[in-house]
């Protein structure tokens, strides 16, 4: 016996890395998370997440399965049939067909009853139910508007509870891709054209009163969902992230009712400036792919066409509604074409707010 | 049967005359045609690109350790993860084993003193480096940040990605040269008894994968070129404000790209069944199977990639139709698999170092395939899509299968290639950093991603950042791992100890000849008169003689006819 094939010691390199694999795995699934144990998937919190994860974890449990058994064959015959000396000679294994035919067979035949239970629940996803309360979303880089019935927008989302809501998506630059994972619904936002989804989330996350009214009540309501982009859409694609509310159908219509009333104070516009435009733009000078607003107000501007122009009214209005036409010089000709995007009075209270940033 | 037997404490003899002492001087690196030559300058070369890649993946993680800025700005983390994916996939991952590994063996392999066209395939390595020093003009000139998928409109309209597809378009031409020398050289230079059937696997990866390349990359060919015209004359076929369409570059992308996932796995299958077979002392358990699995994946490949667009806006009948056939890919996977355990049993297994990466492809590999059955679940891919449940499917398979099955073929074939064998406790200790680090890393990726982290995120939620800095930990340890391989390597270089012909026992042809081999690879033709495998009819010449000139192994080769 040549020390050259003693494959003990590996082996008990292996196995502690087996065994330490496995704490790890242990530990990193129940780690608390923000204070609550995870598994696999995140909450499930609208009517098809169930669907999604009876799939999910069927697979799952095959997958445990066979990979168990994958491993177990190898840690066997790794430790049954190890090489004693370089003379060894090994037995020829006959081939056995039965044995093949049932590799071939068992999991082309499993694989098509998850084909059969994934395609099933999708095209259940897919039809949206009668009766589905639209709104409008519109992606850009880099946020979200959201338009409802009324004719209201929103920069984070806001839906009704026990509902289903159908989105209506479409996006004014590149690709974008609306996914909320607590809700398990995901498509991608294309311009020029509409994609739909839609979801039902039975849970209310808030309660919505007249803004000075403190009578919340936070237990029995579920944790606000986050909204994400999925597809790639350049430097700010992760601040894309938004709040996701759900809210039972009488605060929901107060909220909406609120929503068509437009604040145009310097506290409103900032409110616009930090959905809207801070993405790209600073109040306090830091650079960005924007110029500051820190002292933007009354100076004058070098821009390209035109030379100098003082940053007034109609220079602030043209600048967010269409900003290729002068641009300012020393940046890109990179900023978001508001058209549609905003309200006439959000843009007079974001003009109450620049004066405010000397 | 006369054997010499090397006495323990006894050195090997060196050899005299072989490839790498046969011409002298850097120049007749650069303009050899030999076969072996070109493979070492590809191997030199994709580890370089290894290295550029992975230090920017080790930048990547770095600045995912905390939630915001870590250690760089966005736009400056969107350049660096799209230069990683595009260094890792069109300059490394694809050339890594077919035109490294592939290109030194496949003539020795099948008895051949070269591929058919050996000026080609030196044009084939030029070429590649043009894609090569195109892409780091690319990265170094500023500001690619789209993505390895380079998706319209952003590419078109934001930022300057002509350099980046001009090099993935210039090394799309060294893929289908190589492929077709390859194709080429397997069907008409193989020696005389070299019957198909008798094709060791490693050359049955290497032939799939050749035809997928032939012809696959022309697609990626034209879509790259659509792409520069689109940018910079405005064709208008894909950015919707001239009138294109946006999810058509997705099906172009993925007709190539799908494929191209083959490109990268099936050499690497190939390098695992002769490791199994060596390493087990059998024969491969379904040869057949496993041979003809290659073929029906190549063929079946190309009708897939709608898989990547479930979400992307393509209709519910495509998608539905996408997902089986996926689903009918993902069985001669698993066919694979179960042969290559089953080669173990009642085999004669030596745990050495490429045995011990095989090992871990096993594991790993499995993993990265079920999560691909995971992903091709219609319903739960709405929900994984673009997660980082993706990002760890991916880097399973493709790290954790072609990397590792690069690294073991590598040690494998390490003592053939330069006649010195590699410290075997360094390989080991190697092997398990990265085993232990790849899974650190990217295990808890799949948790992330099924939690809905999405990918290609500079900034994160603070529910995930625990589990971010945890696979920011493994990226170390497995960055380590690679250097003590690299390590392991030079040190070989330096200190290795000569080896025989057939160091490992091995029973394939390339074990016949010296280790270096000679420049013409063997000194007689040698006929092939026995299957890749056959452990009982090549019994005898196990014990390894060591002079390697194959000589005494009748009735394995016998004086050529010539
Ligand atoms: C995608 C990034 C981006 C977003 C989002 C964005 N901007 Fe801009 N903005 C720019 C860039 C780049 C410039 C400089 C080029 C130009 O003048 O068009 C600019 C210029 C301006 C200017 C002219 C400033 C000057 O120095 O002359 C104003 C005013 C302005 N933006 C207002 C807004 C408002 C209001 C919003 C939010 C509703 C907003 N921007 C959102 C990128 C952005
Ligand atoms: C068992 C076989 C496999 C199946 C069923 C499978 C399935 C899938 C599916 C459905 C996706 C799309 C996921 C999504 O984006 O939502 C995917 C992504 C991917 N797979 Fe696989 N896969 C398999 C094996 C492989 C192999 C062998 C490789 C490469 C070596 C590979 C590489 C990739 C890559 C690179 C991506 C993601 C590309 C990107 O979006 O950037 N897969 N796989
Ligand atoms: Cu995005
Ligand atoms: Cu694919």
């Amino acid at each position: 016996m040549t020390p050259k094939h003693n494959n003990n010691r590996t082996m008990i390199g292996v196995l502690a890395a087996g065994i330490l694999a496995i704490i790890y795995m242990i530990y990193v699934m129940v780690a608390p998370q923000g204070g609550h144990i995870q598994g696999w998937t995140p909450r499930a919190s609208s009517t098809l997440a169930e669907g999604t994860d009876w799939v999910f974890n069927f697979i799952n449990y095959w997958n445990y399965l066979f990979f168990i058994g994958v491993v177990a064959a190898m840690g066997y015959f790794i430790y049954k049939y190890q090489r004693k000396s370089d003379s060894d000679r090994t037995e020829k294994v006959k081939d056995s067909i039965a044995f093949e035919m049932f590799w071939v067979i068992f999991p082309t035949l499993l694989v098509m009853v998850v084909f059969v239970l994934g395609a099933r629940d999708y095209m259940g996803q897919r039809v949206t139910p009668k009766n589905v309360y639209e709104i409008q979303a519109t992606a850009f880089q880099w946020g979200w508007t959201f338009t409802y019935p009324n004719g209201g927008t929103s920069d984070s989302l806001v839906v009704p509870a026990n509902q289903p809501v159908r989105m209506v998506m479409t996006s004014n630059d590149v690709l974008h891709s609306f996914y909320i994972p607590d809700f398990r619904v995901k498509q991608d936002v294309i311009p020029n054209r509409f994609t739909y989804v839609w979801f039902n989330a039975p849970k209310p996350t808030l309660k919505y009163n007249r803004p000075n009214d403190s009578t919340l009540t936070v237990s029995s309501l579920d944790r606000k969902h986050i909204l994400h982009c999925t597809e790639y859409c350049g430097t700010s694609h992760s601040g894309m992230d938004r709040n996701v509310q759900v809210m039972a159908y009488n605060d929901f219509e107060t909220w909406l009712e609120e929503l068509t009333k437009v604040d145009e104070s310097a506290e409103g516009g900032k409110k616009v400036f930090e959905s809207k435009c801070q993405s790209c733009h600073s109040a306090d000078g830091t650079p960005g792919i924007g110029p500051t607003w820190k002292g933007l107000w009354g100076s004058n501007r070098s821009v390209s066409p035109g030379g100098a122009v003082p940053a007034d009214e109609n220079y602030i209005r043209e600048s967010i509604l269409n900003p290729g036409a002068k641009v300012a010089n020393g940046f890109p000709n990179a900023m978001t074409n508001f058209t549609g995007l905003i309200k006439d009075g959000e843009i007079k209270a974001i003009i109450e707010y620049m004066k405010t940033l000397k | 049967m006369s054997v010499t037997m090397i006495e323990p404490g006894q050195t090997m003899p060196a050899i005299e005359h072989h490839y790498l002492n046969a011409e002298k001087g850097i120049k007749s690196w650069l303009t050899t045609v030999d076969h072996k030559r070109i493979g070492i300058m590809y191997l030199i070369s994709v580890v370089l690109f290894f290295a550029v890649g992975g230090l920017l993946a080790v930048f990547v993680r770095l600045e995912l350790l905390t939630p915001g800025r870590t250690i760089m700005d966005a736009a400056m983390y969107n350049r660096v993860f799209s230069a990683h994916g595009i260094v890792m996939v069109f300059l490394f991952i694809i050339p890594s084993i077919p035109a490294s590994l592939g290109n030194f063996l496949l003539p020795i392999m099948i008895g051949a003193k070269d591929v058919a066209f050996p000026r080609l395939n030196l044009a084939s390595f030029y070429i590649y480096w043009a894609g090569g020093i195109l892409g780091i003009i690319g990265m170094l000139s500023g500001a690619v940040d789209t993505g390895w998928t380079f998706y319209a409109p952003y590419s078109t309209t934001t930022t300057t990605v002509v350099w980046m597809t001009l090099a993935v378009f210039v090394a799309g031409f060294s893929s289908i040269l190589t492929g077709l020398n390859f194709v080429v050289t397997i069907h008409k230079m193989r020696a005389p008894g070299m019957t198909w059937t008798r094709l060791p696997l490693f050359l049955w990866g290497i032939y799939a994968t050749a035809i997928i390349q032939v012809l696959a990359t022309p697609v990626i060919g034209i879509t790259m070129l659509l792409l520069m015209m689109e940018k910079l004359i405005g064709i208008g076929i894909f950015d919707p404000k001239l009138g294109g369409d946006p999810v058509l570059y997705q099906h172009f992308f993925w007709f190539y790209s799908h494929p191209a996932v083959y490109i990268m796995i099936l050499p690497a299958m190939g390098v695992i069944s002769e490791l199994m077979a060596t390493f087990s002392r059998q024969k491969i358990f379904g040869y057949k199977a496993i041979a003809l699995s290659s073929m029906a994946i190549a063929l079946v490949s190309f009708l897939v990639w709608g898989h990547h667009m479930f979400v992307a806006g393509q209709s519910e009948v495509a998608a539905i139709i996408f997902s089986a056939i996926t689903y009918l890919v993902g069985v001669p996977t698993g066919i694979k698999v179960i042969s290559w355990v089953g080669t173990m049993y009642k085999g004669s297994i030596s745990l050495r170092a490429p045995m011990i990466y095989a090992q871990m492809f096993l594991f790993l590999f499995t993993i990265g395939g079920l999560t691909g059955i995971m992903l091709g679940s219609l319903n739960v891919d709405v929900h994984l899509h673009d997660t980082y449940y993706v990002v760890a499917h991916f880097h399973y398979v493709m790290m954790g299968g072609t990397v590792i099955a690069f690294l073991g073929g590598l040690h494998y074939w390490w003592p053939k290639m330069t006649g010195k064998m590699y410290n075997e406790s360094l390989a080991k200790w190697a092997a398990g950093l990265i085993f232990i680090g790849f899974n650190v890393t990217f295990f808890t990726q799949f948790i992330l991603g099924s939690q809905g982290m999405p990918r290609r995120y500079y900034d994160y939620v603070p529910e995930y950042a625990s589990l971010h800095a945890f696979s920011t930990y493994g990226s170390w340890i497995l960055g380590l791992g690679l250097l003590v391989a690299f390590i392991c390597f030079i040190h070989s270089l330096i200190k290795g100890e000569q080896v025989g012909a057939d160091p490992w026992g091995g029973t394939t042809l390339e074990w016949l000849t010296t280790s270096p081999p000679d420049a013409h690879n063997f000194k007689r033709v040698p006929l092939v008169t026995r299957n890749p495998y056959d452990y009982d009819a090549a019994y005898d010449d196990l014990l390894g003689d060591g002079m390697g000139d194959g000589a005494s192994r009748t009735p394995v080769v016998s004086p050529s006819r010539s």
